[in-house]
Parts: C-alpha cells; structure tokens; sequence
C-alpha cells in the first residue's frame, strides 16, 4: 500500500506518454517534429495528400512484395512510435512519410522476402543474370547471398516492367527517360508532343502496370 | 526526374525508376491525384485515412505501454524495502533518522503512525538519496 506514491506515479506514465508524445525535451526546441508533431500533422493531411501516400504505397509495395497497406501502416508507426526520429520541421510531412516508406520497402526488400515466405524467384540464364555484379568484398557469405537474391529481385521486377510496356511507345519513352535521368519532365512532354494533362495520364498507367504486376505475383486484384 | 546516369545494377534502375514515380505523384495536381486515387478505388482514400486512424492509434498504445513498462520497471526496483518487514522498515528508518544529522527537521520528524506512513517516508528517503531501493544507507 504505498497510495500517495502510487497515484503520483499512476501520473507519472500519463507525463511520460505526453513527453514522449510531445516534443520538447529539457526545455529545448529541436528542428525535428516530435511524434506528437507528427500524429497533428497525418491527421490533418488533405485527402490529395492521403491519395499521394495511397499512390507511393502502391508504388514501392513493387518493390518489396508487400501490400500497400501492410507497407504504409509500418512507415506510419515507425514515424509516430518514434521510432524514425529524424523527421525535419522544414520538410513537408508528405515527403517525410514518402522516405519512410521507402527505407521500409528496403528493409523488407534486404529481408531477402523471407516476410512473404516466397523466398527468391530464380533468374533464368538470360541476359538479366549476366548484369547482375558480384556482391562487394568484405560482406559475410550470408551477407553476400542477401545481396545477390535482392538484385535477382530487383532483376526480376525490372524484367517484368519492360515486358510490360516496351509496346507502349509513350509509357516506354517516359520509363527510359526515368531511367537515364537526363530529362525533366516538360522535355518529355515536348519529344513526346503531349500535354502535361497526357504525361500524368502515361504516369497513371505505368503506375497501374506496377500494380499488375504486383498482383500478379500475389495473385491479388490489382 | 533526377540529373544522373543511366544506372546498370538491377536494383539501381528500379530505385531510379521508383524515385522518378514518387517524384511524379508529388508534381501531381491534387484533383488529379485524388481522381486517380478514386479510379482504383472509390474508397481508396477513406481506406488510407483507416489505415492512419489506426496507426496513430496503435502507436498511441505503444508509446503508452512503453512508458507504463518504463515505470512499472522503476517502481518494481523502488519497492524493494518497501517488501521488508514492518519491524525492518522500522529499525531502517531509525537508523536512518540517528545517522543523518543533515537531514532536515522535517525529514527527521516524519510521522510515521502507520505502515503505509512508514512506505511513503521510506519512499521519500529513496527518492532524496538517502538510501537504496535496497535499504543501504548512502
């Protein structure tokens, strides 16, 4: 029976939550958001903004095999349990959610799919194979067989994509221009001769190929 | 898109091309996006608000039971000599009152009627550093 001491600690884990929730430390400002900063603002995203992190989560899922939601519920809690502590004030929190989703993606990625239990797709003895580089000296074996199941993945993944649009002479030009980095996207507009109206239209359809293709592995609707 | 060269390595191109995707759903006009959002599924943005609602909820609970744990943690360790018998307690708390002159009046003149007094006053001597949770004398 220690009833005083009890009730003051009983308050105690609520100011504790509320400090952990709430941002200043010791009395000093940081330039990050604290995760109490960051429920306020997820929780005042416009729906433009909830439909861009839908979008970015159907994108990257490519990547990692994971479902969007599964992909955009981790980055979520790891950016408001604090777990991501690095989140800048300057930097809008669409883009800081856009970066935790993709070092999730990696992760999940580096997991070598063991999440999905699917374990690696074999790279048939084409030419994809042959662009893959031995892995970098001074990794453990394990370390070294991670490396090359991901860049199978990612051979695989990149395969799948150009089966998928090498016809579709707009999508193609806009997926090489991505791919050589050398061109914004008002040059792409102009070489293709379409408007900035069409070129987020060709956009749309690459992302819903990536969908399909994701599904296809999952056997899931796109 | 990004200034660079065309990139070889597998994974090097798909991170490229993802990056160039995520820049060009940030460039994207908002009735376009959420148009977009609305023709893979009418619900797709109310589905992504559950997918936050629920997240700031479940982060909510972690970061309370962390905190709670965190506590319960410390408490277990202060409640050490608060676990002694009463008679223990009592000769702790003599000592404590006869050894430490510096202590204040108020500290050495701690009304101690009944074992619940006695916890709080050993509590309280626990958290001014006179003693260990394991009833040493510091």
């Amino acid at each position: 029976m220690r009833t005083r001491k009890n009730n003051v600690r009983n308050l105690g884990w609520v100011r504790l939550y509320m400090w952990k929730m709430g941002g200043v430390v010791d009395g000093k400002v940081g330039k990050n958001r604290s995760p109490g900063e960051i429920v306020t603002a997820v929780q005042y995203l416009s729906n433009a903004e909830v439909a861009k992190l839908a979008n970015t989560a159907r994108s990257l899922a490519l990547k990692c095999r994971a479902e969007p939601k599964e992909l955009l519920n981790e980055a979520l809690l790891r950016a408001l349990d604090g777990r991501r502590k690095t989140c800048p004030t300057t930097l809008p929190i669409i883009n800081f959610l856009f970066g935790v989703m993709k070092s999730v993606a990696d992760e999940w990625l580096d997991d070598g799919l063991k999440r999905t239990g699917e374990g690696v797709v074999p790279v048939s003895t084409g030419e994809e194979e042959g662009t893959i580089d031995p892995p970098s000296s001074g990794l453990t074996p394990e370390k070294a067989l991670e490396d090359v199941q991901v860049r199978q993945h990612a051979a695989v993944v990149m395969r799948e994509v150009r089966e998928m649009f090498e016809n579709d002479k707009e999508a193609w030009f806009v997926i090489e221009a991505d791919l050589d980095g050398e061109m914004i996207a008002d040059e792409v507009c102009e070489v293709l001769g379409v408007d900035r109206k069409r070129y987020n239209a060709i956009r749309k359809r690459i992302r819903r190929g990536y969908a399909e293709i994701r599904a296809k592995w999952k056997g899931l609707p796109s | 898109m990004t200034a660079g060269k065309k990139p070889s390595d597998p994974l090097e191109e798909l991170n490229t091309l993802l990056d160039a995707d995520l820049q060009a759903i940030l460039d994207t006009g908002d009735d376009e996006i959420i148009a977009e959002a609305m023709e893979v599924s009418p619900s797709l943005v109310d589905d992504t608000r559950q997918v936050i609602a629920d997240a700031v909820t479940t982060a909510g609970k972690r970061c309370l039971a962390a905190a709670r744990a965190e506590l319960d943690a410390e408490q277990q360790v202060s409640g050490q000599v608060l676990s002694w018998p009463l008679e223990r307690k009592v000769v702790l708390l003599r000592q404590v009152r006869e050894s430490r002159a510096n202590l204040t009046i108020a500290a050495r003149q701690m009304e101690t009627e009944t074992e619940n007094d006695l916890d709080s006053d050993l509590d309280a001597l626990v958290d001014l550093g006179v003693i260990d949770e394991e009833g040493n004398l510091l």
